[in-house]
């Protein structure tokens, strides 16, 4: 039976197979990126904090740190080609005693090594012109003007489009079950029952990097999961703070960071604490209070009564803490990208062009691509419109100024262009367009949406799902058959 | 395209409030347009099939949409202009008059001239991040609302195994609907010793379905992974829950009544103070907010459990605005009294009142008491005394000083309401 | 003031007791309704009205039904209805039965009746919303 033989498959559609995949279009080589959720970036990356980290938080002689600064400084560029949001805000490290300002020296020393530009150790006073709004018992800190914010998901889809519009497949709801060495090739099987082949694989798998690996009978090890809670503060919460803040970190984590987000809301979060079950993203109340008292005591402002949701992610974290990216001892032309947790997204271009030297490394041929577009074409949103932008938009197409979710200001027209570009769930167009975002979360747009998607698909409401799977919206249509149960 | 329109008054909002104020202020001789981003009339009137409405505005027990169909028609005899599927973005202040800015697909960019704005938004529900119940995120956890909406406007049954989170009216109605619809209503489930909605809801929609109500208690876990499958519900003691009292119910849904809030995030864009007692603007006894020539009624202003009350609030309100509209200006500023929500009282409407002006004053009690009595005070001086028969934080309080009784007030002392132990 | 957790209901056909809540006025009296050698007996209410009612839902409990019809437009899939008058609770289930077995076309009128006396009860079930309603479109 033919099945589709590929150069080049990066297993996992999150932020580095995203961007790994990228790279990869540059470059005349048939890629195909395979994601085993109805959706790409629905694993780790969507939970991401989207901070863009300067890269004093790591030692020189980490794989992470490497990666992390030559990361930072290619959002510009990956900005003016692909559109997401992102934002250089600054990073301000804040210390609240003798003690943790050594600390703050320490990452210091530590960013100075690694390359960071533009580090400053701050004195009290500094901290409060900078940031007004932390808690003024604050002594001091760390300024670091190269820290910024991003949108995840925005970052995730503009990779994955850039990679579509130069030629790779991209394959969602394939779940990877067993590959087969052959000759010069892998056999990879779905659990749907699709195969296809691929000379080379990448291992970006995330929190299944370990059984993808086991799979090509590649390294043994074991990711272990950490969840990190956050939680979402309303966009007209006062705490909202100019520079993402963090405070000085502790053993294993970064510590809770109050973050503006680059489309206005607050967020405040993550905790870190390891778990069992990988897919537990759970929130739980004795977590809540402890990253209140925490963003709290950095921002006096924050406060309860803005909450509009949480969520919760997952590391997927190595006993090692480094990044492991590297071509594989025991399986043939076979990379692993695994345990990437933070800085995992700031690196994540880097990891790109990495990961692209490494397979060149095991043999696979790279020639340029002559037509490679870096561009994409930008999305163009309701919210960012003024009534005289708008009223031109209308004259090309009235669905801009039809708004569906108005506590984001999210249009017709971007629904429909989500749902064109594959995004069919509930949670895909959430992330595509912000609709369900805002502070009613979804209570007066989701009917909205799900009669736009009826509409554009021809498919039945009862059909749509929030994120795949068993997450279907609604039981059923009210139909004849209905009737009261007795008894 | 961009169209400048010029009226005296537009409203934003065309629900009961928005509904009920723009007739009036048409029918006063001015000129109105409203707006709404539905398709219809009616906001949320039009998804309350049940019935209940206008017993004491129309003197008849009407649905929802029936009550909704009484001012449409009105509205369709009166010389306003109607927008529909057209969403208010932005107010402007401006030295002559305000602006309203509102994106429509049929009508492009409207710039709407008034000097007078009517806010009638309404309020949305208070949804699972607000009360942060705890576990992961599957589908199938929405407000009751939504599936209100989702049921008797779009034909689809939300679940099949409901638990509802709180016992306010609409989570009673929404478990009589969905066990008419077929559905298995498992609980309900209350964190207060009482229960929040009417009498006649719990009997009409529990007890005739033999639905139980947990008191006292809270779901204090959601479980499922790609769909709810159960929940955990604990009893509280002093609103804690009882360690080692957990109990799991199995559902495939959970909806949330769980309360509402104004929504008054337009009302800012032009910098109308809002109270944190009632999520609303601060309002004088026209009705007028902070912002000269803007005006608030219905649910944005505070949650009204009568859609009777709203009507009425509606004409004070456009009352207001057809005094405002017709007063000389520049207006000379009234000095205004304060009004305070003493002992026992969760919110009082209107926030300033003036000497010599009948005021009619709406209330939130924040005690559950059988008698009761209500004193109005201003200083020392008692200006209002009224028993009460029976007081529950969920049912609105009206009273209004007459002419007469608001005379003797003077600027300067806030104007007290408050609550306490009736008189035999 | 408490509520038990779990309100009983039991017919008073089954039983001699019947416990319910009063919902003529805001008092909210508790009521019990024995049915004795003597007929039906009614205590706990405050009033002649609550009598009555204790003992309408004894013997004859009715509730008026509001519920949607199905419609075969795909634009405005469901209408809602209403029962015109209260009807016995046993009926409840079939009358819901047939309100979903009707698909109705449009346009419709609000107070059309779409069942009329329903298992000749001389209830009839009325529309309680106009589809297209009479809206009143900008003038530009």
């Amino acid at each position: 039976m033919a099945q589709k033989s590929y150069d080049v498959a990066v297993i996992g559609a999150g932020v580095c197979g995203a961007s790994i995949a990228r790279c990869l279009s540059a470059y005349d080589v048939d890629v195909v990126l395979l994601e085993k959720c109805v959706d790409v970036g629905f694993g780790v990356s969507k939970a991401n904090s989207g901070i863009v980290h300067a890269g004093f938080h790591h030692k020189a002689a980490s794989l992470k740190a490497k990666l992390e600064i030559q990361g930072n400084l290619m959002f510009e560029k990956l900005h003016y080609e692909l559109g997401f949001p992102f934002r250089r805000v600054g990073i301000l490290v804040v210390a609240f005693s003798e003690e943790q300002m050594k600390t703050a020296e320490h990452l210091y020393a530590q960013g100075m090594e690694n390359g960071v530009e533009g580090l400053q150790i701050c004195s009290a006073e500094r901290v409060r012109t900078l940031e007004p709004k932390v808690n003024p018992d604050a002594v001091g800190g760390l300024y670091a003007p190269s820290g910024g914010i991003i949108e995840p998901y925005r970052f995730v889809f503009a990779l994955c489009e850039c990679a579509q519009q130069n030629g790779v497949d991209i394959r969602t709801g394939f779940e990877v079950v067993r590959a087969e060495a052959k000759r010069g090739y892998y056999s990879i099987l779905s659990r749907a029952g699709e195969r296809l082949g691929a000379r080379f694989v990448v291992n970006a798998a995330g929190l299944y990097a370990d059984r993808i690996s086991s799979i090509f009978r590649g390294e043994k090890f074991r990711i272990y999961p950490r969840k990190g809670e956050e939680y979402l503060l309303d966009r007209s919460s006062a705490a909202y703070p100019n520079h993402v803040l963090f405070p000085v970190p502790a053993k294993n984590s970064k510590g809770i960071l109050v973050i503006p987000t680059v489309e206005g809301t607050t967020m405040i979060g993550p905790t870190a604490h390891e778990v069992d079950d990988r897919n537990d993203v759970s929130t739980s109340s004795e977590n809540l209070e402890t990253v209140f008292a925490s963003a709290k005591h950095m921002v006096p402002s924050v406060s309860r009564h803005d909450i509009i949701t949480s969520f919760a992610g997952m590391r997927p974290a190595l006993r090692t803490n480094d990044f492991f990216i590297a071509v594989s001892r025991k399986a043939r032309r076979f990379v692993q990208v695994a345990g990437i947790q933070s800085p995992g997204l700031t690196a994540s271009p880097a990891i790109g062009e990495y990961v692209k030297d490494l397979l060149k490394k095991a043999g696979l041929k790279l020639t340029e691509k002559t037509g490679f577009r870096p561009t994409i074409n930008k999305v163009i949103t309701a919210r960012t419109q003024t009534p005289q932008t708008m009223a031109h938009l209308v004259d090309e197409n009235p669905r801009f100024a039809n708004i569906v979710c108005r506590c984001e200001t999210v249009s017709e027209a971007e629904i429909v262009e989500a749902i064109h570009k594959g995004h069919t769930t509930l949670d895909g167009i959430k992330f595509y367009t912000r609709s369900g975002m805002g502070r009613c979360q979804g209570g007066f747009c989701t009917y909205k949406i799900l009669k736009i998607l009826a509409r554009e698909t021809g498919r039945d409401i009862a059909e749509f799902t929030k994120r795949g799977e068993g997450s279907y919206e609604v039981a059923g249509k009210l139909s004849e058959a209905s009737e009261m149960r007795r008894g | 395209m961009l169209s400048t329109k010029t009226y005296d008054a537009v409203v934003i909002g065309a629900g009961a409030a928005g509904m009920a104020a723009a007739c009036a202020i048409c029918e006063a001789g001015h000129t109105v347009a409203v707006l709404d981003r539905e398709e219809h009339l009616g906001g949320i009137l039009l998804q309350c099939i049940h019935n209940g409405f206008g017993l004491h505005h129309f003197k008849k027990e009407l649905t929802g949409p029936e009550y909704a169909d009484e001012y449409a028609q009105r509205l369709a005899s009166l010389p306003l202009d109607a927008f529909l599927e057209t969403t208010a973005v932005e107010l402007r202040d401006g030295k002559d008059s305000k602006t309203v800015y509102a994106y429509s697909a049929q009508h492009g960019v409207l710039e709407l001239k008034a000097q007078a704005v009517v806010l009638a938004m309404g309020c949305r529900e208070r949804n699972r991040g607000n009360i942060g119940i705890p576990g992961p995120r599957p589908s199938g956890i929405l407000t009751a609302g939504l599936a209100q909406r989702l049921l008797n406007i779009d034909g689809y049954v939300p679940g099949k195994r409901i638990v509802i989170v709180g016992s306010g009216d609409i989570g009673l109605i929404m478990a009589r609907r969905l066990t008419w619809v077929g559905a298995k209503v498992q609980c309900v489930v209350e964190i207060l010793p009482y229960p929040s909605g009417l009498t006649r809801n719990i009997v009409q929609c529990l007890q005739d379905f033999d639905i139980p109500l947990h008191l006292s208690h809270a779901v204090t876990r959601i479980e499922g992974a790609d769909r709810v499958e159960g929940v955990r519900i604990s009893p509280l003691h002093n609103g804690v829950p009882v360690p080692g009292k957990t109990s799991h119910v199995k559902c495939d849904t959970l909806l949330l009544s769980v309360g509402l809030i104004p929504e008054n995030e337009l009302s800012r864009t032009i910098g109308v103070a809002i109270s944190p007692n009632t999520n609303g603007p601060v309002v004088d006894h026209s009705l007028q907010t902070s912002v000269e020539g803007v005006f608030a009624c219905g649910n944005v202003l505070h949650v009204h459990d009568l859609v009777d009350f709203v009507t009425e609030e509606a004409q004070r309100c456009a009352a207001g605005v057809v005094s405002y509209l017709r007063a000389p200006k520049p207006k000379a500023a009234t000095p205004g009294v304060p009004v305070e929500a003493g002992a026992n009282l969760k919110y009082v409407i209107p926030n300033r009142c003036a000497p010599s002006c009948e005021t009619h004053f709406l209330m939130r009690s924040l005690m559950v008491r059988d008698a009761a009595e209500l004193t109005v005070k201003q200083g020392e001086t008692v200006v209002r005394r009224q028993s009460l028969r029976r007081v529950r934080p969920a049912e609105m309080i009206s009273l209004i000083l007459k002419k007469e009784q608001t005379q003797e007030l003077t600027s300067g002392l806030p104007l007290e309401f408050s609550i306490g132990v009736g008189r035999q | 003031m408490k509520f038990s957790v779990l309100c009983s209901r039991i017919a008073i056909e089954a039983k001699t007791q019947m416990e319910t809540i009063c919902i003529v006025c805001p008092n909210g009296c508790r009521l019990t309704v024995k049915s004795t050698s003597k007929g039906l007996v009614v205590t706990g209410n405050k009033c002649s009205k609550g009598e009555k009612y204790g003992r309408d839902e004894a013997s004859d409990p009715r509730r008026v039904v509001t519920c949607v019809a199905r419609t075969s437009s795909s634009h405005y899939p469901c209408i809602p209805v209403k029962t015109e008058k209260a009807v016995p609770k046993k009926m409840i289930p079939h009358l819901l039965k047939a309100v979903y077995r009707l698909e109705l076309n449009l346009p419709l009128k609000r107070g059309q009746r779409v069942i009329k006396n329903f298992e000749d009860s001389g209830i009839d079930v009325v529309l309680t919303r106009s589809i297209p309603p009479d809206l009143r479109k900008a003038r530009t």
